[in-house]
Formats: structure tokens, sequence, C-alpha cells
């Protein structure tokens, strides 16, 4: 690792000398008018650690993804990524210490090529990298991003579809890109919200190896309605029902919680 | 086609854009001055309507910045030729930053709309302070500098070359902004304002910035009108100049750069040409504007781009000849 990388590696991650959770949530709750999507959530990721956050359909996961990542702010209640208060930080900021996530209805860059979205996600990072005439390069000939590129193509197995426009790949394409964008910047902490929905039987046994392969990697937090690989995943797990943790546990607590049976009973989960 | 081929013909085409004002009729120069003018106009639009997919009602309002500068500061005796140039661009980036901050949270219909505001308080602040800017008498006597004045017989040979020259690196600037890094990013946006911040990039700057970019090339055009024709009036930059500037990037392409100068070259010729002939010209621009609109959604650009080898020689320029599937 020459100079150059080491300068962002602690632009951006300044506190990697001391140890934090990765994510902690403290008293988090936020409210749309007089409904109440999250109620007093208290979350911690451990770094180097996986957390499976499950619930039933409209119990707040995918709010609490968006608070988290920044796109919606919290009412009341602190969040904190590796020590660092960021509860009224933007995204960007979030982003810079490391946080990264797929969404559950891919947004991608449509009108663009698998290489171009995965070149815009690697260089997220390093940006303000660029000589003040950069402009007069093309992009694609930044030779050392776009082996990179092909690089993260070949890990979520899209090396064949990087002239592609994303618009013309399958959904199952489609969520492998979404993956490759998350973790193209190599980022700390990834946030992966429902990555196997609307997959083929072939495409999710292909998504669970990866995600399995990642959780080894990463500290990951999944919200996945795939209750068996959403447990196999991991010994934390958090159950979110209307908007608050009502279990928190390993698989097996989980599964005997009496709460939790009886919401996904009635849920015919 | 090899590589000598298309160095032929780009040094062809250099040549015979050297050669307009010697061996071209003066009426011809006059009418490619105004095109390479307005077709700044146009490019200041279609970068960010290419990039951003923004729609900008407010790029005449830079030609308004820079014109009535030039125009206030010559006229009175405050400033000469080139310091009020450069005055001018400077009052064009101010404006354009600070329109850019009011704008640049903003996405379609609502840019749309606050451009179009903001367009029309230029408009009506040049209207309505006589003092400052004689209102609706217009500026006029705005002298051209001497290095313009060069004269062939009628035709302004000096002036042709100073827009030539300038037009040209602001084309080759443009289009080499557009496959950068920087154009990448601002396509980023375009498609997912979510996503890029989520990714890290600074969103609301880069928006800020292109918006500038612009800001600065509609700026341009401002400069070589009130020199080309020595007056600044506030019909110059009314909705009328927005819609036109809009229309013509319709025309041609509307997320293209070559689109936008080709659909200002065909809608001056034809204003030019026709409206010498009958006064009731707009119809038959409204007229052709409605087949483009029918027949060609994606503009002239987009039927060109049907050919192979038009269609190659883009990927070419945008993804290094790497063919999208």
């Amino acid at each position: 690792m020459n100079n150059e990388h080491l300068k962002y590696a602690s632009k951006t991650y300044p506190h990697s000398e001391e140890t934090h959770p990765a994510l902690m949530i403290k008293n988090v709750s936020k409210a749309f008018g007089g409904v109440k999507a999250i109620n007093n959530v208290t979350l911690t990721v451990e770094e180097g650690r996986s957390r499976v956050l499950i619930g039933p359909n409209g119990a707040g996961k995918s709010t609490l993804f968006h608070l988290i990542t920044g796109e919606i702010p919290v009412d009341v209640g602190e969040l904190y990524l590796f020590g660092d208060n960021v509860t009224k930080a933007p995204v960007q900021r979030r982003s810079e210490l490391g946080l990264a996530r797929t969404y559950q209805i891919s947004n991608l860059f449509n009108e663009l090529t698998v290489e171009e979205n995965l070149y815009l996600a690697l260089q997220g990072k390093e940006r303000g990298a660029d000589h003040f005439l950069s402009f007069l390069k093309p992009w694609f000939k930044h030779k050392k991003k776009l082996e990179r590129v092909r690089e993260v193509a070949q890990s979520v197995a899209l090396e064949n579809k990087l002239d592609t426009l994303v618009s013309n790949l399958s959904h199952g394409e489609q969520r492998q890109l979404e993956l490759g964008i998350a973790i193209a910047p190599n980022p700390r902490l990834i946030l992966f919200d429902e990555p196997m929905a609307g997959l083929s039987p072939t495409e999710r046994v292909f998504m669970k190896k990866l995600i399995s392969r990642l959780s080894v990697e990463k500290t990951i937090l999944v919200i996945e309605h795939d209750m068996e690989f959403a447990l196999s995943l991991t010994n934390d797990v958090t159950v979110l029902h209307q908007g608050s943790v009502i279990a928190e546990g390993t698989p097996d607590d989980i599964k005997q919680n009496e709460h939790v049976r009886k919401i996904y009973k009635l849920e015919n989960v | 086609m090899n590589q000598m081929t298309k160095n032929l013909i780009y040094t062809l085409g250099v040549i015979v854009l050297l050669a307009i004002p010697l061996i071209a009729s003066d009426f011809l120069t006059t009418m490619i001055i105004r095109i390479m003018y307005y077709s700044l106009l146009a490019i200041g639009f279609a970068f960010l309507a290419g990039q951003l997919g923004l729609i900008s009602l407010a790029i005449p309002a830079f030609m308004a910045v820079s014109g009535y500068t030039i125009g206030i500061l010559e006229t009175r005796g405050l400033l000469s030729f080139p310091f009020s140039v450069l005055a001018a661009m400077l009052m064009v980036l101010v404006i354009g930053a600070v329109f850019g901050i009011f704008v640049n949270r903003s996405q379609g219909i609502y840019f749309l709309m606050l451009t179009l505001i903001l367009g029309q308080i230029v408009w009506a602040i040049v209207l309505q302070w006589a003092s400052f800017t004689k209102g609706s008498s217009g500026i006029i006597g705005i002298e051209k500098p001497d290095i313009m004045k060069w004269r062939l017989g009628e035709t302004e040979v000096g002036f042709y070359y100073i827009l030539l020259v300038c037009f040209i690196l602001i084309v080759l600037a443009v289009l080499a902004l557009t496959r950068s890094s920087f154009g990448l990013k601002l396509k980023g946006i375009r498609e997912s304002e979510t996503r890029m911040k989520m990714l890290g990039y600074p969103v609301a700057r880069l928006k800020w910035t292109a918006f500038m970019i612009s800001a600065f090339i509609s700026g341009t055009a401002g400069v070589f009108f009130v020199y080309y024709t020595g007056v600044m009036h506030p019909s110059s930059i009314n909705l009328d100049s927005a819609a036109m500037v809009l229309i013509a990037s319709i025309f041609g392409g509307v997320q293209s750069i070559i689109g936008a100068i080709l659909g200002m070259s065909i809608i001056k010729t034809f204003e030019i040409s026709l409206s010498g002939l009958t006064q009731r010209y707009l119809i038959i621009i409204g007229t052709m504007f409605l087949l483009v609109i029918i027949y060609a959604p994606k503009g002239l650009m987009g039927l060109i781009y049907k050919n192979k080898y038009m269609q190659s020689l883009y990927q070419h320029w945008y993804r290094g000849g790497k063919k999208d599937e």
C-alpha cells in the first residue's frame, strides 16, 4: 500500500485505532405524522460480527436502515458509527466512516453500464483525489480503477456484463450489482435490505454464498425474510415489531420466544 | 473508417470553418456568427440537461448578466475591454453561485420552476431598474474591442475568428468534461441522487459546480452577443429566449451537446432565412418541432445515433469504444 492509499485510509477511518461497536443505536425513535415507525430502539452491532434483523412487514426494519444511513433524520435518540456520533451527520459523512447499504428495491444507475456503476461506487471513496485538470482525462482511461472494477464485478459474477446497460440486466443480475456497488468501496459495515427479494432459487443459492462469505469478512446487518437463511447467518438476531425491539438473542432463543412465535403465527409467516 | 480518414475529415472541417468568412457571403458569415453565440446558450442548457437531467430556464439570465455588465461598465467608462469582460464573467460566476445555492437541492419540475423564476427576476430587474440598465430602451452603442474590428469588406473577420476559437475551445472542453470522472458523477446524480449520497459523493456541491459551469458557458454567449449587436435589451433575454434554447435543444436531442448545436443551427437558419419571406415563420418552426417530438423523441441526434457508424463514434468517445448491450 503506498502513501496515497494510507492518506485515504486514515481520512476514512479516523477511529480505527480504538475499539468501538461498528453500530450503536441508542433509544432511537421516528414518527411519521401520528404513526410511530420506530419506537425507542436500542441496538448494537459489534465490529467483525453480523446481526440479522427480522420482523413482519411494516415492523420498521427499512425505516431503521434509513435512519442509520441518514436518509431520514431521527426524531429522538443517538446513533454511533465506529464510535462517532453521527446522529445529525449527513449521509456522506456516514459513508466516509465506512457505511454502505443495499436497497430493498434496486437503486442503481439504470442508464449507465455495469462498469460505470461499479466505477462510480469505487470513485466515491476517492473523491478529492483527482487533479484539477483531471476533467481532461476520460473516466475509462483510469486503468487501475478499471482493474478494481473488474475484480468487484468478478466477485458478484458480473464480469461478463461489464458493458451492459443496467436497464438491460435481469432482476437477479441487478441484485448482484446492488451488492457489488455496496462492497466496491470496501466498507466496514454493510446493511443488506432484503438481498434475496425476488430472486430465483438458483440466484438465491449464489446470493446466500456471497453474503455468508461477506459475513465472515465484514460487519453486516441484514434484513431478511428467509428465516432459514437469516438464522443460519449469525448468532445475533433482533426481532422488530411495530417499531420496537421485542426480542434479541441467538436463533434458538428467538425460535423459542413466545412473543415472536405468536407474531409470526398471526402473520402466517 | 480509419484514423487517417478521420483526421482528414477533421482537418477539412477546420479548413472550411476558417475559410468561411473569406469565401462565403457576408450574410452567411453573419448567420454562422449568430448560430455560434446562440449555440453557446444551447450548450449551457444541454450540459445541465444531459449530465444532470435538469432543465434550466435561467440560461438567458446569465447571458443578460454578462451582456449588461459589459454594457454598463463600458458605456459609463468604468472599465474597458478586456477588463470589462473579466468583470462580466466574474459577475456571471457570482450570480451563478448564488442561484446555484437556491436551486441545487431541487429536481425535475421544481428545478425548472425555480430557474424560470430566477430568470424572470433578472429580466424584471433589467427592465425596471431603468436608472442603471436603461430599462426598456436598452443599452446601446457598445463598441467592439479593436481586436474584433478587423473586417474584409463588410465581413467581420476578426469577430468571426475570435468567436470561432472560443466556441471550439468551449465545445471541446465541455465534451471532455462529459466523459471525465466528473461527467460520470453528474450522470450518476441524474440516475440516483440517493445512491450517490450513499456512496459518499457531495451531491449538492457537484450539482452546484455543474450549474456554475452552465452559467459560465451561457455568460460567454452574452459577451459575444453584446459585442456583435452593440445593444443589450430586455427583449434579448426574456422568456422567448429561454423557450428558444429549450426548443433548439429538444430539436437536436436534449441530452447531447452536439445535438444542442445542431438544433440551434437549424432553428436559427430557419429563423433567419424564413423571417425574410414571411412574418409567420414561427408556424413553420413550430410544425417542424412538432414533427420532431412525434417522430424523433430523442431529437435529431437520436436519429443520427441509429446509424451504426455514428453510434460507434459515440461509444468511442464516451465509453472508450465499449458497446453497451
